[in-house]
């Protein structure tokens, strides 16, 4: 499934299961600008998957705290399901924004998807 | 000095602001521009979502770049509005009583120098080094 915001730049986000997992992919930036797209995207994807979720962060560049709201609401999610949040491969800018949030203490984080 | 209408700009124009900034010094991937635009994202949606409510309608933004320090100011009309004292205890809650907002001013905090406010001539006026 892919968004295009602004006409001019292009944001994407991806759904693969894989195995007990969901995998969401998303590239470029998750900020104020496309978060609410992005939310409701996953929040539909959501409902219809009982999977643990995995954030595949590997082409994401930049998140502010608008995108931090989309990992708050999916770990809230899976959480009432038994089910984790994992985040893979964050760059050192987002693994830093995520840690000084507090955000990993009910993140994980994986090195394989 | 760019002046952003808060009652008929959004905040994806608003962001333009930064955007021009950071490719203007060709640091759009770099972890110096990346604080600013996060400072500035973080700023500026405080402003479309609370300023207003304060009366606010306009802010004129001036961002300046020096060696490696980065000075932005933040000019707002209305009644007195003041980010740099709300201090922010939902960080501290558990992950089950975590609501959405708030952490906004936790990055400002954390990625910048200095964060001040002053109010002079009936204007609200912040300044963060970043």
């Amino acid at each position: 499934m892919n968004y295009r915001i602004r006409g001019e730049k292009k944001m994407n986000v991806a759904f693969k299961e894989k195995g007990e997992y969901l995998v969401i992919s998303v590239e470029d930036k998750l900020d104020s600008i496309n978060s609410k797209v992005i939310l409701d995207s996953i929040a539909e994807k959501l409902k219809e998957s009982d999977k643990n979720v995995v954030f595949d962060f590997e082409r994401l560049n930049y998140i502010s705290s608008a995108g931090l709201q989309i990992l708050l609401f999916a770990a809230k999610n899976r959480k009432s399901i038994s089910k984790e949040v994992l985040i893979y491969k964050p760059n050192a800018m987002v693994d830093n924004i995520i840690k000084i949030t507090g955000f990993y203490t009910f993140l994980k984080k994986t090195d394989r998807i | 000095m760019p002046r952003i209408n808060l009652l008929a700009s959004s905040p994806d124009q608003a962001m333009r602001i930064i955007d021009e900034f950071c490719n203007k010094y060709a640091e759009a991937k770099n972890e110096f521009c990346y604080k600013t635009r996060l400072v500035y994202e973080e700023l500026i949606t405080n402003m479309f979502k609370h300023a207003v409510k304060h009366q606010t309608s306009f802010v004129y933004v001036n961002i300046e770049k020096s060696n490696k320090t980065v000075k932005l100011n933040l000019s707002y009309d209305g009644e007195k509005f003041d980010p740099t004292t709300y201090k922010d205890k939902r960080i501290n809650e558990p992950f089950e009583a975590k609501k959405p907002g708030g952490l906004g001013l936790v990055l400002i905090n954390g990625f910048s120098k200095k964060f001040l406010y002053t109010r002079k001539n009936n204007m609200n006026n912040i300044y963060v080094e970043i």
